[in-house]
């Protein structure tokens, strides 16, 4: 036993000194480390596994970055201790990710503590990076950037539109941004008068009496602010009510799941977003199919987000001339900070031409869309 | 020591405290599933006195406390009537009305939340907090109101009749428990430096009895070994990669199986 | 309005009761909370999700195939979860812990077996609608109602009229006085964890097929609900548990309708405390509270 325990430890010795010897050996740029926070358990443990396949295509394009992946289950401590894990021990040169909202909100002051730039491919939540200046950044368009474009279009497509109602998802702080704030002053200042608003929550199953409610105002036109699973079940029970009015919903809706899950009820709706699916630009066409090579599922938003957020940290990484000893590890975080905050008409590969706004938000055209034959359709 | 391992030690603490402050009312008979709640009431209280008012740490955490003990007061008087399972759900109502109530009160953000709370929360804070309330308990446990407590859990009807006052005994322990939460609560939001409804929901509650269970009742050290064991396993267990919860789910029930009353259990077994 | 939201609250509150009724089967013969009841009701909308997908069957097959299969994983849970613990004298909320690590377990092995996003039954299986007067009414809606009071009268005929129901009875009187009876209580617990799990797995069908809103975590809710409404009803108390559900689903629809939605749940929640307290036994329990 004692023996045995003795050449473990002779081997571990062994091992230890070759890596060192090795790593002494590699040269001094060597690939940027870079955290990446996830879900790959837990309630978002679906999108995680959407941006798994797009980090997979991201590493067979080429090793540029040196990815150190934890999962955060979607719990604020889990994402907290990764933050300052990836920080303090990885002595990563910048961090991507997390996905929510809730725990952008708790690991974007962790990063602003420790110095280290942290982009958000997915959390839509407004005004998280501009409150963690100068450090925090986020990849994806907010509500306040597209609503005016997505209502204009939706009330010249129906000319009838005068009072309307907006069914909300109150426990989404996107959705709730979205359809109490945003929806409602870009409605208003088109002269348009919002009945009532009817709010449920995420995660419920039953919006009948929702709807109901809605049926009984008689409005000209449905609004609704909800992210793509019960988008999608307001959408058909408002069909199933035999509601036939125009439906337009806020960016939460779009993903493929959402016209997979209302059916023919999405027929019509029209919603905002940069990146779909059904895009005819070849690039992204040719991105689309490459994933679905590897993917029983259409690409979703949280994966296009995730490449492109990997591909501009990477062009980042290499502008930036980083000089990756653990002594300019200082440095080399504030020459990525300051070349995500000079982003500017980027050429991202899926979502195209992409600007970092002031606050730290991504800017981008945003495209409306409508459902039409089961895919999103951009609206001319 | 990495910040890393210093951020789960002050969750470690947090948990710990917030796992003290529920055994009180346990180890009176009273099951609570609305800590969460408390923790939640506590939390928004001290980021208002913190961040809003100005107040140093240690006066926002006290109000904090005081706002959880008076919920708790108001909470504690049905709890006289009721017991065991009806008490239970009683709190878990409790707990999601909470929830709700901040969800939709607007001064402090509803669903989006308060940010900007400032970093107070350290590791020596949090030990200090937690050794404190160690301490108290221990103390308590010989002082003339445990005493009075040990005897209503033995039996209820004896210890009335023997002239301890019921209604002054169980509405204490509830609100003792509410103030320890809403400490918990305070140094939780400065340590996540954000808070939202959210945070505080079922599964907040859920998982603060879980603490206590697990380690079992019977001793102050139980909860101690609870937290530690909630808090450090899903670590530890990482290079099981995406099955990390699965196997955490399944020691769950191991644990249960194999050890009923808790790791750490009482000596003496109380048939059920 | 309000008579097309009577019909909505009585489809909801007709699923929540045959939630509840589990919970307060459980209860009524153990005296213990199962904390993975709402996990059972998803693995069984899951697995009638599957057997349409993969054998391209109707409700019914689903519906059976969801009994079927939540009874077996009902008694899986009794015999892993709820067995030992009896067996070595456990404190009445060691279960609490060991369900909570089941529901984990089941959510985290859903997400992994079917994927955790939210999924639907093929629009095939679509409902038909029809309009009668001012209300709306689907084919969905008459089988949620068809089953669920299908399956409660099945249930009260079975506690009632057959020897297994009435050494359930029995057992949930007194466990002690049935074993000397003669009753094997370990069988009529395993029974009972069958029979209530089924009832589980065919509301997730149900809701399966009208709400259209099946993901591995959609029990985390409905879990919470039917507990409160057990306690309701009564603890143990299946006829309790029927109209409980039926008085929640109401409650639920009635406070969207008229008060303020966004405060849906806290009024769920404190109708509940109310009735707790001044019926703590509930509304239709017989005084006696453990």
């Amino acid at each position: 036993m004692a023996s045995h325990g003795k050449s473990i430890a002779l081997v571990v010795l062994a091992v230890c000194a070759v890596s060192a010897l090795l790593g002494a050996a590699a040269p001094a740029a060597a690939q940027p480390k870079v955290g990446v926070l996830m879900p790959l358990s837990g309630k978002g443990a679906s999108y995680g596994a959407h941006q798994q396949v797009a980090i997979k295509m991201f590493q067979e394009k080429g090793d540029a970055l040196r990815l150190v992946i934890y999962d955060t289950r979607g719990e604020n401590t889990d994402a907290i201790n990764l933050t300052r894990k990836l920080i303090g021990s990885d002595q990563v040169v910048a961090i991507v990710g997390p996905l929510f909202s809730g725990e952008s909100e708790v690991t974007f002051p962790v990063a602003v503590q420790g110095k280290t730039p942290i982009i958000t491919p997915t959390s839509a939540k407004p005004g998280i990076a501009a409150a963690n200046r100068p450090w925090a950044f986020r990849n994806a368009l907010t509500s306040d950037k597209l609503d005016g474009a997505l209502i204009d279009r939706w009330l010249a497509a129906h000319p009838g539109i005068k009072k309307v109602v907006i069914l909300l998802d109150t426990k989404d702080a996107v959705s709730k941004s979205d359809g109490s704030v945003v929806l409602p002053a870009a409605l208003k200042s088109r002269g348009i008068t919002v009945l009532d608003s009817i709010s449920f929550q995420t995660g419920d199953i039953d919006y009948s009496a929702q709807v109901t409610k809605a049926k009984s105002l008689n409005p000209d036109g449905v609004v609704v602010a909800a992210l793509y699973n019960e988008g999608a079940n307001v959408v058909r029970e408002v069909r199933k009510q035999g509601m036939t009015q125009p439906i337009v919903a806020g960016l939460g809706v779009m993903d493929p799941r959402f016209i997979e899950l209302a059916g023919p009820a999405a027929e019509g709706v029209m919603t905002v977003n940069d990146f779909w699916t059904d895009n005819p630009d070849p690039a992204v066409a040719r991105w689309v199919a490459d994933y679905k090579k590897r993917s029983p599922t259409p690409p979703s938003n949280a994966a296009a987000l995730m490449y492109d957020t990997l591909d501009i940290v990477r062009t980042c990484a290499e502008k930036s001339a980083l000089s990756g000893k653990p002594d300019d590890l200082e440095k080399d975080r504030e020459r990525m900070r300051d070349c995500l905050a000079k982003v500017k008409d980027y050429k991202a590969p899926v979502t195209g031409a992409t600007t970092f706004d002031a606050n730290g938000d991504a800017v981008r055209q945003p495209v409306v869309l409508v459902v039409r034959q089961g895919k999103f359709e951009s609206v001319r | 020591m990495g910040s890393y391992w210093e951020s789960v030690l002050i969750f470690l603490g947090i948990n710990t405290v917030l796992a003290l402050s529920l055994y009180l009312p346990i180890s009176a008979g009273q099951l609570s599933l609305g800590h969460g709640g408390f923790m939640a009431i506590g939390a928004y209280v001290t980021v208002i006195c913190t961040t809003w008012l100005g107040w140093p740490f240690a006066a926002g955490l006290a109000a904090g406390g005081l706002a959880a003990a008076i919920a708790g007061a108001l909470v504690g008087f049905p709890a006289l009537r009721i017991r065991g399972i009806y008490l239970i759900i009683l709190t878990m109502g409790f707990g999601e009305i909470v929830r709700i109530f901040f969800l939709n009160f607007e001064p402090t953000g509803q669903a989006s939340g308060i940010g900007g709370i400032k970093h107070l929360t350290s590791l020596p804070v949090v030990s200090v907090v937690a050794a404190l309330m160690l301490v108290c308990l221990m103390r308590f446990r010989g002082s003339r109101i445990g005493r009075a407590l040990r005897a209503v859990q033995e039996d209820e009807v004896a210890a009335e009749a023997m002239g301890v006052n019921l209604t002054r005994v169980k509405v204490a322990a509830f609100a003792l428990g509410a103030l320890g939460a809403g400490v918990g609560g305070g140094l939780y939001a400065h340590q996540a430096l954000f808070i939202d409804p959210a945070q505080f929901g079922f599964f907040r509650s859920a998982e603060i009895f879980l603490i206590v269970v697990l380690g079992g009742v019977g001793t102050y050290w139980g909860p101690v070994v609870g937290a530690a064991v909630v808090t450090l396993l899903p670590e530890t267990l990482r290079f099981v990669q995406e099955w990390r919860m699965t196997v955490f789910g399944t020691l769950l029930v191991l644990c249960a199986v194999l050890r009923p009353a808790g790791l750490l259990a009482p000596r003496r077994h109380t048939p059920a | 309005m309000l008579l097309q939201q009577l019909v909505n609250g009585l489809m909801l509150g007709s699923t929540y009761a045959l939630i509840a009724i589990g919970y307060a089967l459980i209860f009524g013969v153990l005296g213990l909370v199962h904390l993975a009841h709402g996990e059972v009701f998803m693995m069984g909308a899951l697995i009638g999700l599957q057997l349409v997908l993969w054998l391209h069957a109707g409700p019914a097959v689903a519906l059976v195939g969801a009994l079927l299969g939540t009874a077996v994983l009902g008694m899986i849970i009794e015999l892993t979860a709820f067995r030992p613990i009896r067996a070595r004298h456990g404190p009445v909320f060691a279960p609490m812990v060991s369900t909570i690590g089941v529901g984990l377990i089941l959510q985290e092995v859903a997400t992994k077996v079917f994927g955790g996003e939210q999924v639907g039954f093929p629009h095939r299986l679509e409902p038909v609608t029809w309009r009668v007067g001012p209300i709306t009414i689907s084919s969905v809606q008459l089988l949620i109602l068809g089953v669920s009071v299908a399956l409660m009268v099945a249930l009260h005929l079975w506690v009632t009229r057959t020897r297994m129901g009435m050494a359930m009875r029995a057992s949930a009187e007194s466990t002690l006085t049935a074993r000397l009876l003669g009753i094997s209580t370990d069988r009529v617990i395993l029974v009972t964890f069958a029979v209530a799990s089924a009832l589980a797995g065919a509301a997730g069908v149900l809701v399966g097929l009208s709400f259209n809103a099946i993901s591995p975590f959609m029990g985390i809710d409905m879990g919470v609900k039917g507990l409160a409404i057990m306690l309701l009803g009564g603890l143990g108390n299946i006829y309790g548990a029927m109209v409980g559900g039926l008085l929640l689903g109401a409650v639920e629809v009635l406070s969207v309708a008229y008060l303020a939605s966004s405060y849906r749940d806290a009024f769920v929640f404190a109708v509940m405390i109310l009735i707790l307290l001044f019926r703590p036994q509930g509304l239709f329990g017989v005084g006696h509270i453990r």
